[in-house]
């Protein structure tokens, strides 16, 4: 591996943005490729502060950091990467339920998603099952991420998830679900794609159903 | 001669104090600048109307919500007309006699339970399942039962009953297991009614309610700064039909509110302060509890801790600002971050009740929440009635009178002796010396003997007992249909917003 | 910028009013005036005697001025020195400031390795110092047993061995009488270098426990006129129980146990004017059922809390008592009742809490116990610490930037003071039931034992000199030489 992928990954994991932005940027004037940059830079950088955070050594705010340096990167790269044609890992469109005004949690997974490469679209909080689908349809995600903070939001998830299916999009996106009353066993039972218990799960998740993980 | 002593001033409880007064107004004064320059966003027509009318500010708004910024000014005049004594009291027991009250004001404490836990730990398996209705009767018939829980939450939202009207079901519950004080919550405005007309019917009618309301409304905006249709409503509800509220915000340091636990005080107070000056508009001596629950978030699990050392600190330096301000505090103790009855359920709400006794905050809530207060734990619950019991031990402090000092009985025994016969003893060995229910205080010996159970398990079989006792039932047969009878009927007008599936049984 | 703007550092917790202090405070000097204690050492009362003392017999009477030109000369406010000169383990006495430490002399121990209750024996020692020297929140040293495997006359001797090279904290000694405390002094001061070197920097304190009610016993007095000699910083301290050897009464443990503390102050005073003197010790109540003296009672950290308000008042430093329980077993009581008296040492500032790691009411050490409580102590700190409240922790401008519905997890100010701020455990668990469900559902008694275990097994205390490990033989084989023909 070339140094300057280790100084990008380093920056990374540092959480410095302007040291992986001028690095992205340098390493592209070396004439390395785009994609080399994602995945031996900036990739293997959030890798490893992956595997720091569950181990417990880094906390969630140097992590949002990691994540804003591999964003920095990843904006210099996206226009290139797409010319070029290379497969990006995705897109995650994120909102919090009718009727539900919280979310952190949503927050969260957005901010861990992009730091694991997603392209993310946050559409808010207290989002109807109808603003789903439109969203759905103007965004085109590969996964759509739903969060609920409460028991009686959470019909809101199996309402959304009806409404993708009478609208025609349920089989051109994976549903994740999320949130503090929600568990597997409910997701199973609306049939959403998967379930997240923590932030990092849902972005490990959304990785999976890309076939990224 | 024995002389009353003058010019002397006597601690009879212990004090503890997190904020001095100068901080509590830097605080206060704080939260009056975010209110009047950052502002708070509101999601209510009303609301936002009623405000501006009265010289709110409002700005940005959009569709859905306003920006609403309210001069300090509109905050003294708030207060002026704020209660700083709110009282709820339990409906009647078979006599018509309505045994618990929880008299709210400065430094009265009150324990009481959390609600709305989506899991439960059963307890005969301890296994961490879904909670029912059987649950939370279950819980309030353990409430009942233990003289240190003074109102009751419901420690499990029903889940076997249709979701969107969970709240009138887990009411009944309620009532069916505990005639103590209790603070609901409502899916909305409609849930609210019905459930108000419950406690009339259970009460008596509208006048007794008027003599004490028989339970608080749980109302939360979400932090930071925002204040959603629904919890609007709520607020006005409340204050047109003479309901106290907890208008109580759950602010995330770190998260949802600033990283330092002064800046968290701050964003709280601003949104309590907006919820006190909208119900003083809509009416003056409207009774408003504020807390409540804030904390950080643990920056290595990304979850919202119960147990940390900074929930309980916060929450005890939130109850010196409600004292300053003269409003009853809504406080947070009894509760863990631990995933079963384990050692650290037990150290987490040792801290947790006997800061929150100590600094005296009103309505202490949450007792019987484990795992960040998605689990309700029936041992926690019985445990803790315990740990109060020793904090209130504490908090009869040591009187200092020349009886207590004793200087005669010492100087009658003498070197050497022993004040085991001595009437001094013998007079006040019952009250001075706390007894305990739980806790073992055998040898080694006679504890092997007994079977050599660990607390937990000494708990966990108090708690079985309670729950299998006999008790006479609350209220009689007819009463009962007729509560029944309004939750059926609220099923029957929202049937169809529930999903085709049986969502949680 | 606003002035006259008065803060508290820490939380502030009180028992007490003024007036009620100065009411027992002259309770005190009235019950060693009126009253006073028998002194069973005959060398002691001439002492007395000369500094201004009635004696009449055994029984020694205090005049009040005598007793307040003691309490002026002890210093309220001095250090204990890492015997290595680690800054980081020095113990500042002083206003405010709580430190914590196991207690000596249980029987018994819990076998870190089988679990299994069983005697205390002189291979346990290092174990506990160890653990001392590891824990964080864990400031002083005592070994939390008496070596039982050894000549009965030389249990406190080999403790102190043991203890010595395996923790650099300051170490509270015991012994049984003046030859203990003779061969304990000789490898502390070997180590120091020197006895003057050891006046300037004292890196252990002794121990001596006088009886209640009102008995100033011969051992404990010749202790202390040992140590007051060699100016080591002492404790004298009863352990009256309310009800059976003192008043039940709050007010009347306190003010019996005061009394018995400032006879030994009196006497050290005259003998070694500015000695560091802690009052202290275990006050509490007997349990009437079974007759034992509860150590997780209630009124345990009530009445030391009294006590500590009283000491402080007086202007001497107090030896506490905190994280030690009932339970025979490390459960959910043990929990309970150590954290509850630990919070309270620390809310009053209560300067060396000791026993931290009792259980079975004193019976049976616990390092698993020890290892807990350095957690409660730890969060019982993070609410003592209170709350800082300065423009920049009211953080307005941070507010305004997020605004309504933002957050606040990228703030710089977030960034800044996350790790500040908050306190983080070790053994309290926080994860999602999920993580904590597929991370095997440890119970925080599992997380305990794998800590004890992993510190025994990995920590390293620093080495003392060479020179003091022969010293360290050589008052062994002495002491062995002179009990050999005892039975």
């Amino acid at each position: 591996m070339s140094r300057i992928f280790e100084r990008i990954s380093t920056a990374v994991l540092e959480g410095d943005d302007e040291e992986s932005a001028s690095l992205v940027h340098k390493a592209l004037d070396k004439g390395e490729t785009a994609a080399d940059i994602l995945n031996e830079g900036l990739l293997v950088g959030m890798s490893e502060v992956g595997v720091r955070f569950k181990a417990g050594d880094m906390f969630v705010p140097e992590v949002l950091m990691s994540a804003d340096a591999m964003q920095a990167g990843m904006r210099i790269l996206r226009p290139l990467l797409v010319a070029g044609g290379v497969k990006l890992i995705g897109k995650v469109m994120l909102g919090t339920v009718e009727g539900d005004l919280h979310d952190i949690g949503k927050n969260l997974v957005g901010m861990m998603c992009e730091g694991v490469g997603f392209e993310v679209i946050d559409i808010g909080f207290d989002v109807s099952p109808a603003d789903f689908v439109a969203a759905v349809k103007e965004h085109q995600p590969d996964i759509v991420g739903m969060s609920a903070m409460l028991t009686t939001t959470m019909r809101a998830m199996g309402h959304t998830i009806k409404a993708l299916t009478e609208a025609g999009l349920r089989d051109k996106v994976k549903v994740i679900v999320g949130g503090a009353p929600v568990d597997a066993a409910f997701a199973k039972k609306i049939e959403a794609d998967g379930y997240g218990s923590n932030a990092p799960a849902g972005s490990d998740l959304a990785k999976e159903l890309v076939g990224a993980a | 001669m024995q002389v009353r002593k003058t010019n002397y001033l006597v601690n009879a409880t212990p004090t503890l104090q997190v904020l001095t007064e100068d901080e509590i107004e830097a605080i206060y004064f704080s939260a009056l600048r975010v209110l009047s320059e950052t502002g708070v966003r509101v999601y209510e027509p009303e609301g936002v109307e009623l405000a501006y009318s009265h010289g709110a500010i409002v700005e940005n708004a959009d569709e859905k919500s306003s920006l609403v910024k309210i001069p300090s000014w509109m905050v003294d005049r708030a207060r002026a007309t704020l209660p700083h004594r709110v009282t709820v009291v339990g409906p009647p027991d078979r006599n018509g006699k309505r045994n618990y009250v929880m008299d709210l004001f400065k430094n009265q404490i009150y324990y009481g339970t959390g609600s709305d836990t989506p899991f439960t730990l059963d307890p005969y398996t301890g296994e961490r399942r879904r909670a029912t209705y059987k649950d939370v009767k279950n819980f309030a018939k353990l409430a009942q039962a233990l003289p240190n829980i003074d109102f009751f939450m419901s420690l499990g939202i029903t889940q076997d009953t249709a979701v969107g009207t969970y709240d009138r079901w887990q009411y009944l519950a309620m009532l069916e297991g505990t005639n103590k004080p209790i603070n609901i919550t409502a899916v909305d405005i409609e849930g609210l009614k019905d459930q108000l007309e419950m406690a009339y019917i259970r009460l008596g009618g509208k006048t007794e309610w008027k003599k004490g309301p028989a339970f608080s409304l749980y109302i939360e905006p979400v932090s930071p700064l925002s204040h959603s249709e629904e919890v609007v409503q709520k607020l006005l509800f409340c204050c047109d039909n003479d309901i106290p509220f907890v208008y109580t915000p759950c602010p995330l340091a770190g998260a949802t509110a600033p990283c330092t636990l002064a800046g968290t005080a701050v964003q709280a107070l601003t949104e309590s302060l907006f919820g006190i000056v909208l119900s003083q508009l809509r009416k003056p001596g409207a009774q408003v509890i504020i807390g409540g629950l804030m904390s950080n978030m643990d920056m290595k699990t990304s979850v919202y801790c119960y147990g940390s050392p900074e929930m309980a600190l916060l929450s005890a330096a939130y109850t010196d600002i409600t004292k300053w301000l003269g409003v009853p505090e809504y406080e947070t103790a009894g509760c863990s971050d631990t995933k079963l009855f384990d050692e650290q359920a037990l150290m987490e709400a040792t801290f947790n009740i006997t800061t929150a006794g100590l600094i005296g905050g009103n309505m202490i809530h949450d007792v019987g929440y484990i795992e960040q207060g998605l689990t309700s734990c029936p041992e926690m619950l019985v445990a803790s009635n315990e740990i109060i019991d020793r904090v209130k031990r504490i908090l009869r402090g040591i009187p200092v009178t020349d009886d207590t000092v004793a200087l005669d009985v010492m100087d009658e025994v003498g070197p050497g002796g022993h004040y085991l016969a001595h009437d001094h003893t013998y007079n006040r060995f019952k009250t001075e010396i706390w007894r305990p229910t739980l806790t073992d205080r055998r040898d080694y010996n006679d504890w092997t003997k007994a079977g050599s159970k660990t607390y937990q398990e000494r708990v966990h079989e108090r708690m079985i007992e309670l729950l299998e006792a006999d008790v006479e039932p609350l209220m009689d047969e007819a009463m009962f249909k007729e509560l029944h009878r309004i939750c059926e009927l609220a099923d029957e007008r929202h049937k169809d917003e529930e999903l085709d599936v049986q969502m949680f049984v | 910028m606003r002035t006259n703007y008065v803060i508290n550092s820490g939380v502030r917790f009180s028992m007490f009013s003024q007036d009620q202090l100065e009411e027992m405070f002259w309770g005190v000097l009235h019950l060693l005036e009126y009253t006073g204690l028998d002194v069973m050492h005959d060398e002691a009362r001439e002492i007395l005697k000369g500094a201004g003392a009635w004696v009449e017999g055994k029984r020694v009477r205090l005049p009040s001025y005598l007793v307040k030109k003691s309490l002026q000369m002890a210093p309220r406010s001095f250090t204990l020195f890492a015997r290595d000169g680690n800054p980081k383990h020095n113990i500042k006495i002083g206003p405010g400031r709580a430190h914590f430490g196991p207690g000596p002399t249980c029987t018994h121990f819990i076998d870190p390795e089988t679990m299994e209750r069983r005697p205390y024996t002189k291979a346990d020692v290092p174990l506990v110092a160890k653990m001392v020297d590891a824990l964080p929140n864990i400031d002083f040293c005592e070994s939390l047993g008496t070596v039982g495997d050894v000549h009965y006359d030389l249990g406190a001797l080999y403790e102190f061995a043991g203890m010595f090279p395996n923790t650099s904290k300051p170490i509270v000694a015991w012994s049984y009488d003046k030859f203990d405390s003779a061969g304990i002094h000789e490898i502390a001061v070997a180590e120091a270098g020197g006895q003057e070197a050891f006046e300037h920097r004292p890196n252990y304190v002794h121990y001596c426990e006088p009886l209640s009610p009102l008995v100033s016993t011969f051992e404990a007095i010749d202790k202390l006129i040992f140590a007051a000699r060699h100016r080591i910083p002492l404790i004298f301290t009863p352990c009256p129980i309310a009800g059976g050897t003192a008043p039940i009464t709050g007010a009347g443990i306190i003010t019996q146990g005061a009394a018995e503390s400032w006879m030994g102050l009196t006497l050290a005073q005259a003998l070694q004017p500015g000695l560091p003197f802690f009052m202290g010790g275990v006050y509490s109540v007997m349990d009437m059922n079974t007759m034992i003296l509860a150590y997780g009672a209630p009124e345990l950290p009530l009445f030391m809390a009294g006590l500590t308000e009283l000491a402080h008042y007086a202007g001497l430093p107090l030896w506490q008592t905190g994280g030690c329980t009932d339970s025979k077993t490390f459960d959910g009581q043990a929990m309970i009742e150590g954290s509850m008296s630990v919070f309270f040492s620390a809310l009053t500032g209560g300067d060396l809490c000791h026993d931290v790691g009792y259980t079975e009411s004193a019976m049976t050490g616990s390092l698993f116990q020890l290892c807990a409580m350095d957690e409660a102590i730890g969060y019982a700190r993070r609410i003592t610490r209170g709350i800082e409240v300065t423009d920049e922790t009211l953080a307005v401008d941070v507010i305004k930037a997020v605004g309504p519905n933002g957050h606040y997890l990228k703030q710089p100010q977030t960034r800044k003071l996350f790790k500040t701020e908050f306190w983080y455990p070790n053994l309290i668990d926080r994860q999602d039931f999920e993580s904590w469900d597929m991370s095997g559902r440890l119970t925080m008694k599992d997380r305990t034992i794998a800590r004890v275990r992993d510190i025994l097994a990995t920590h390293r205390p620093s080495a003392v000199k060479p020179e003091t490990h022969k010293v360290i033989e050589k008052v062994l084989e002495e002491a062995e030489d002179r009990v050999k023909d005892k039975k």
